[in-house]
């Protein structure tokens, strides 16, 4: 027969009476019988935690010398980016005191890493999950001011928010074309990854929604390892729900 | 389809899986602003009393915790959500700080005593099992409410299913439903607690 479900091996450790099938069958199942020992151990231990006292908060000055000592090392620095207006041909690069505050730099390292894991369960999966349209976009180039396709922001069945793109990339582009999200002061912004075709999907980091980061970006990263934004965009557009 | 339906309408009723740690995990690795801030408000009680009855100390659990969360904050890159809860990963943090506090507690101690040319009295271990304990209540506290005081109730208080119904003004039903999923859920945040350390 089928093995008991969780909620009924509950039951059987929490003492309470369930179907005759069922506690006829955990005696005979190694499975179920473990763990149901299992379930019982957490219950043994909870009534030993008993004995101990409840917890005990810290006084607030605790997070008070926290919030201290976190703030002491994350200086707000002067804004990076070059303003909505910018053309391609005015390519400058920041200068090196100009860097990103260290948490955008943190904040775009762990953005690789969720893209990394969502480009391969894109891979391995069979079928396209169910998607809400949140917000979209029309880009523009910044150079000709002309059309430049469509970004969407797409909501999926697992409550996950990704970034669809599709334009047309430059045929000779110098260097990797980075997609970013980026803040309505154009201080704040998230590295989403890198655009290597007329077509990408871009999962956005949990924290990030496009209320506050409604500026999709593309700009022009040369290959110097200098991981933050490097004022060269090309494309832009401006999500709306 | 009936039995999917029927356990939907159970996890309604009885309070899905936690999804608002698994998104503080990713705010927390990302950086996000205020997330400290909300990990700090989810686990510094059990952080901090694992320093308290490790060391017995009030200023040094209090500094033990303050550094937990400050290291936590600056090797956050180190973190990843996929492997298993913030909350995990800062308790673990806080194990290494403790014992190391214990450490340099009983190197100044045998210092001290290879002065006074006196043997080092044996050393209990308590602590084990008094960690298990706090750990345990800190899995509890996760819980949330109803399920946190229920458990509290029936665990902690030694109250009846009946009992508790009556004080909590619930369903007797809805008391054991939420006794045999706080069990469930309270084995794989055990296991999982004692993954990441």
């Amino acid at each position: 027969m089928r093995h008991c479900d969780d909620e009924t091996l509950a039951a059987l450790a929490l003492g309470e009476p369930v179907d005759a099938a069922d506690a006829t069958h955990v005696e005979s199942c190694d499975t179920c019988a473990r763990e149901l020992s299992a379930l019982r151990a957490t219950a043994a231990s909870l009534v030993d935690a008993g004995t101990s006292g409840p917890l005990v908060a810290p006084p607030t000055s605790v997070w008070a010398g926290i919030a201290a000592e976190v703030a002491s090392e994350a200086e707000p620095r002067p804004a990076p980016v070059v303003p909505l207006t910018a053309a391609r041909g005015a390519r400058r690069r920041r200068e090196p005191g100009h860097m990103f505050r260290p948490w955008v730099v943190g904040a775009a390292a762990a953005a690789g890493v969720v893209i990394g894991a969502f480009g391969i369960s894109l891979l391995t999966r069979d079928t396209v999950p169910e998607q809400t349209l949140v917000a979209q976009a029309a880009l523009s180039d910044l150079a000709s001011e002309a059309d430049a396709g469509t970004a969407r922001v797409e909501q999926r069945s697992d409550g996950t928010e990704v970034l669809v793109v599709d334009t047309t990339v430059p045929s000779d582009p110098d260097g990797a074309l980075e997609v970013w999200l980026i803040d309505p002061d154009v201080v704040g912004m998230v590295s989403l990854g890198f655009l290597t075709g007329d077509h990408g999907e871009f999962e956005i980091p949990a924290g990030y929604d496009v209320v506050s980061f409604p500026i999709v970006d593309i700009s022009v990263e040369p290959a110097d390892g200098d991981p933050t934004h490097s004022g060269d965009s090309i494309t832009r557009g401006i999500l709306e729900s | 389809m009936t039995i999917a339906r029927v356990e939907m309408v159970a996890d309604t009723a009885v309070g899905a899986d936690r999804p608002d740690d698994r998104a503080l995990d990713h705010e927390f690795a990302a950086g996000a602003e205020g997330s400290l801030e909300r990990l700090y408000r989810s686990v510094s009680p059990l952080v901090h009393t694992l320093a308290l009855r490790a060391l017995g100390d009030a200023t040094e659990a209090e500094d033990v915790t303050q550094q937990t969360f400050v290291s936590a904050w600056r090797t956050r890159e180190g973190y990843d959500p996929d492997r298993g809860s913030a909350r995990g990963w800062v308790v673990g943090i806080a194990r290494r700080r403790i014992a190391d506090a214990l450490e340099a507690r009983t190197r100044e101690r045998r210092r001290l005593e290879a002065v006074r040319d006196e043997s080092p009295p044996a050393i209990a271990d308590p602590l084990a099992a008094e960690t298990e304990r706090i750990l345990v209540r800190g899995e509890v506290e996760r819980l949330g409410p109803p399920r946190d005081q229920i458990v509290s109730l029936a665990f902690f208080e030694g109250r009846t299913h009946e009992q508790i119904a009556e004080r909590l003004q619930m369903p007797l039903g809805t008391v054991k439903s939420h006794l045999r999923r706080s069990l469930l859920a309270l084995r794989r945040g055990l296991e999982a607690a004692d993954a990441s350390l």
